[in-house]
């Protein structure tokens, strides 16, 4: 009986640690296992760099930079008081707000956390030297993306931000990470695979007492490859100047193969904002602002064209055959449809104009009659011809296709039938019509070209191979059609009655035309489109300013200064 | 001795199968758990246990071929000398870890506290054995806890609190044997365990921590509670196949204190996994059981008394220890019968084994 008792409990004691053991190894492996591993592995991390982003003569546009964040180790601080007041007063802000950055963004005992982020060089180099003095703080230094040319190329070239939850799941297996910047728009977002850096590392074996006991394994950090744009940073930067305070975009493109040598929309926002700590309220106003700057309105903006519309018509006419260029019609200053009246702008008239008239004085009238004559399905077909309705294809993606509509269109959509009215109105750009600055750039580069249609890019080579650039497309176009549009867009600048005047530029030749869109609520939009020089072209532009009133004045001083820059200080016109 | 009684003349060679297996697998756990510091400085440890093996052997089996009831005779001057080697530590013994628990002649030194749990068996079992039925009145529990209390203070005050605490259910167990009343006994457990908290007092401060610990690990993680928390982690981290012998991160990087003596336990559990703590702790039940069946069938009371008191000491020792790198139980520095790194401790047991042989070997014909 005594001796039953004594062996129960050896019993019950093996069992009960059998138990303990099973529950350690088997039940609880998983947990065990991981802090076995964290134990005495450690990761140090080597982020790989983004590519630079240089211009079309090697002009670094966005580069990475060295800056110091100014971090605290709280367990480490050794007098909390005198502590938090010296560093509150090197770095010009409250004790009380490092007490809350402290306690909003402590997540683990001697994690470091930010209190300031990019500091000023010299004040990251005097705190560096006091730290004797303030034991806990740190002064780290950190690579940062750097957008040179800030405002400036922004739409272009994009931001930064941190990678989110669902596309880090996503994109986890091609070599990204939780702290992970990606590309959000422009450049950055379209060619994000090549720019980002591969990150390395060295994974280390360490015993109790931290020292390292081996290395276990290191992979070499790589930079992502380097982009050079067709941009030409200078002509960029003097374009986004051009339009700053107004709502407005400009395009200029080389006709010959498609490359963007400006691209410029207002307002703009800085991408720099987005990687700076403690600049969110400044991002969210970005996003938030009814003047939409984050919007590219250079590829997104879609707006009627107005009178540039009008060579898309010279051209159907005389493709067609349905006019020559000595086609002429009377302008009264005033057209009759039934019993509806259409004003030409020049409401004394024009008098009789030929086609190459009509183009120079842009006379709504002349090109009433015309329209008429083509019907809308002819003008629809030949509007898409020259690439409208549809994205141009241009290498940054996310771009607008605008809206070319005919009488199938809208009985699909709103279910109606054409009417006359409307035939008059597309005549001149107006009404349903939309298209995008950028569009228009092409169908300046087709008339330019006399046809050869060249596909938009930005991206000249990634790392040293030149990226490929498919053939230019080809509209059937005669050389009479383009030679009579290209003297009269030549006349529009050139002659005395012409409405572009005012984008003369003292030496060179330009074929151009105004437009001013009627818009709702406001001035109308102000377009001025064309190519130069007139004769060899190497630029096709658009400039493009939202209610900018006349197009031969507000877009047509733009596109002037802008192509006499060009001109007197790049080497894009020689 | 009466002469007209035979003995049986048998031997259990399984016990002794089991012991070597247990030692055998000793030697390369304690080889793993020293390696590094075999590789920096040439110190071979599983060696030097294999010599205290030897040692331990030919102990066991002097004492074998001398009889257990001869040295009963001596029980109580065995003792005497023991207990007198046990002060002696305290004023002249080596200082080791921060406590005094060796006494060096030459360059062999030794840990008197390890033979006094044997010294103690055999002068208890005498008492008992001359005592027969007197044991069911109370005045006769007087003396056996006089001879516990003396050694458990002395090796207390080395300090030493996990062996010391060996003593009490040793004690127990054999006055449970040896039929003293349960009443009493249950009197004095009952008060034994009302008392347990003044004992809070006599505490070091580090033993106080260890207990704190015990309850909550992570209340000191780097400080006392450390070595339970790796102790968990070595064991866990082992999963059912083990990392494999000399590959156990834990114990070859150092983040395992301890890992040759009190915690080998957790070597085996690290890189022999859970199969592999699973065997030893099987084997340990069958010696064990083994060891009850000896003391069971054994009807002279003073070979009966001295089997369950050996039995208690490797039961005692195989369970508080495992169930404390396990985290089961509190941390009192105790070391795994036949496996931990410890001369004096092996050769204690290895001669316990000789003496549970001749326990079976002397066995009456009835």
């Amino acid at each position: 009986m005594r001796s039953r008792i004594y062996s129960t409990i050896i019993n019950i004691a093996f069992l009960v640690i059998l138990a303990g053991i099973f529950y350690l190894q088997v039940l609880r492996w998983p947990l065990y296992h991981t802090l076995a591993k964290n134990n005495h592995i450690r990761l140090i991390p080597f982020p790989g760099l983004r590519g630079t982003i240089y211009d079309r003569n090697g002009l670094a546009m966005v580069d990475n930079r060295l800056s110091f964040d100014v971090v605290i180790i709280p367990q480490e601080v050794e007098n909390t008081d005198k502590t938090y007041d010296r560093l509150a007063q090197a770095l010009g802000i409250s004790r009380a707000r490092i007490e809350s950055i402290i306690r909003k963004e402590s997540s683990a005992p001697f994690a470091p956390i930010t209190i300031s982020g990019d500091v000023d060089k010299d004040l990251a180099f005097s705190l560096e030297e006091q730290k004797q003095r303030l034991p806990g703080v740190l002064v780290l230094p950190r690579t940062i993306r750097w957008y040179i040319y800030g405002e400036r190329a922004s739409h272009v070239i994009g931001y930064l931000s941190l990678i989110n939850k669902k596309e880090l799941d996503d994109l986890e297996d091609y070599g990204y990470s939780v702290s992970d910047l990606v590309g959000r728009s422009g450049i950055e977002k379209a060619y994000d695979k090549y720019l980002k850096g591969e990150d390395g590392g060295m994974q280390l074996e360490v015993d109790a007492a931290g020292r390292l006991v081996r290395i276990l394994g290191s992979k070499n950090q790589k930079k992502g490859r380097d982009i050079t744009l067709t941009l030409d940073a200078k002509l960029q930067a003097y374009a986004a100047d051009c339009l700053e305070g107004q709502r407005a975009s400009a395009v200029f493109m080389d006709p010959r193969n498609g490359e963007i040598l400006a691209m410029a929309s207002s307002p703009s926002f800085d991408p720099n904002i987005f990687i700076e700590p403690g600049k969110n309220d400044v991002a969210v106003g970005y996003v938030k602002s009814s003047a939409r700057p984050m919007l590219n309105r250079a590829i997104n903006g879609q707006y009627p064209p107005g009178s540039i519309f009008k060579t898309v018509l010279a051209f159907a006419a005389l493709d067609t055959k349905k006019a020559t260029v000595h086609t002429t019609f009377v302008c009264p200053g005033r057209y009759y449809l039934g019993r509806a009246e259409f004003d030409c702008w020049k409401l004394e008239g024009h008098g009789p104009q030929d086609m190459r008239d009509a183009i120079t004085h842009s006379c709504n009238v002349y090109f009433y009659n015309l329209g008429r004559k083509l019907g809308p399905d002819v003008i629809s077909e030949y509007a898409q011809k020259v690439g409208l309705n549809k994205p141009t294809g241009i290498d940054i993606g996310g771009e607008s296709g605008g809206l070319i509509p005919n009488p199938a269109w809208k009985k699909a959509r709103r279910g109606q039938s054409w009417y006359e009215g409307e035939t008059v109105n597309f005549s001149i750009g107006q009404g349903d019509v939309l298209v995008t600055p950028l569009q228009m750039t092409e169908v300046a580069s087709i008339l330019a070209m006399g046809g050869a249609a060249p596909r938009p890019h930005i991206i000249k080579k990634i790392g040293e191979t030149t990226v490929n650039v498919p053939k230019p497309r080809m509209v059937p176009m005669s050389k009479d059609t383009a030679d009579t549009i290209k003297s009269a867009m030549v006349n529009a600048v050139s002659s005395d009655t012409g409405t572009g005047q005012r984008a003369r530029v003292e030496g060179l030749k330009i074929a151009a035309k105004t437009g001013t869109a009627e818009a709702p609520n406001g001035d109308p939009h102000a377009w001025f489109m064309g190519f130069a020089p007139a004769d060899d072209p190497k630029v096709a532009f658009v400039v493009m300013v939202e209610h900018g009133g006349h197009g031969g004045v507000a877009a047509a001083d733009i596109a002037g200064k802008i192509l006499k820059f060009a001109k007197d200080n790049t080497e894009l016109l020689k | 001795m009466k002469y007209n009684v035979k003995s049986k003349g048998e031997f259990d060679y399984g016990l002794v199968l089991i012991v070597a297996v247990i030692v055998l697998m000793g030697l390369f756990v304690i080889y793993s758990a020293s390696y590094q510091k075999y590789v920096l400085s040439g110190t071979n440890l599983s060696l030097r246990q294999l010599q205290s093996a030897v040692i331990g052997i030919l102990v066991a089996f002097a004492l074998f071929r001398t009889g257990y009831q001869r040295i009963i005779d001596f029980g109580y001057y065995i003792f005497g000398l023991n207990v007198l080697f046990l002060v002696l530590v305290l004023f002249a013994g080596d200082m080791r870890y921060g406590a005094r628990r060796w006494i060096e002649i030459g360059s062999f030194a030794f840990q008197p506290s390890e033979f006094a749990k044997i010294t103690f068996i055999f002068a208890l079992a005498k008492y008992l054995g001359d005592i027969k039925e007197g044991i069911e009145k109370p005045k006769a529990l007087i003396a056996p806890f006089a001879m516990a209390i003396v050694p458990i203070l002395l090796i207390f005050k080395e300090p030493d609190l996990g062996t010391a605490l060996v003593f009490v259910p040793v004690l127990f167990t054999m006055l449970l044997i040896a039929g003293a009343r349960l009443k009493y006994l249950m009197i004095l457990i009952g008060s034994g365990l009302a008392c347990a908290p003044f004992l809070w007092f006599f505490l070091k401060e580090y033993q106080r921590n260890r207990l704190m610990v015990f309850i909550n690990p992570n209340l000191d993680p780097l400080g006392a509670g450390y070595t339970i928390i790796q102790s968990k982690i070595a064991i866990g981290s082992g999963g059912i196949l083990g990392k494999g012998w000399l590959a156990g991160t834990q114990n070859q990087l150092n983040f395992l204190p301890e890992h040759h003596t009190d915690f080998i336990f957790s070597v085996v559990g690290e890189e022999w996994g859970f199969i592999g703590s699973a065997v030893l702790l099987f084997l340990f039940y069958r010696l064990v059981e083994k060891g009850l069946r000896i003391a069971e069938t054994t009807s002279d009371i003073y070979g009966k008394t001295l089997a369950y008191g050996i039995v208690t000491v490797f039961a005692m020792h195989i369970i508080v220890n495992i169930g404390m790198v396990c985290g089961l139980m509190p941390v009192v520095g105790i070391p795994l019968t036949f496996v931990s790194y410890g001369g004096s401790f092996l050769i204690m047991s290895i001669a316990c084994i000789g003496i549970l042989e001749n326990i079976k070997n002397k066995r009456k014909v009835f």
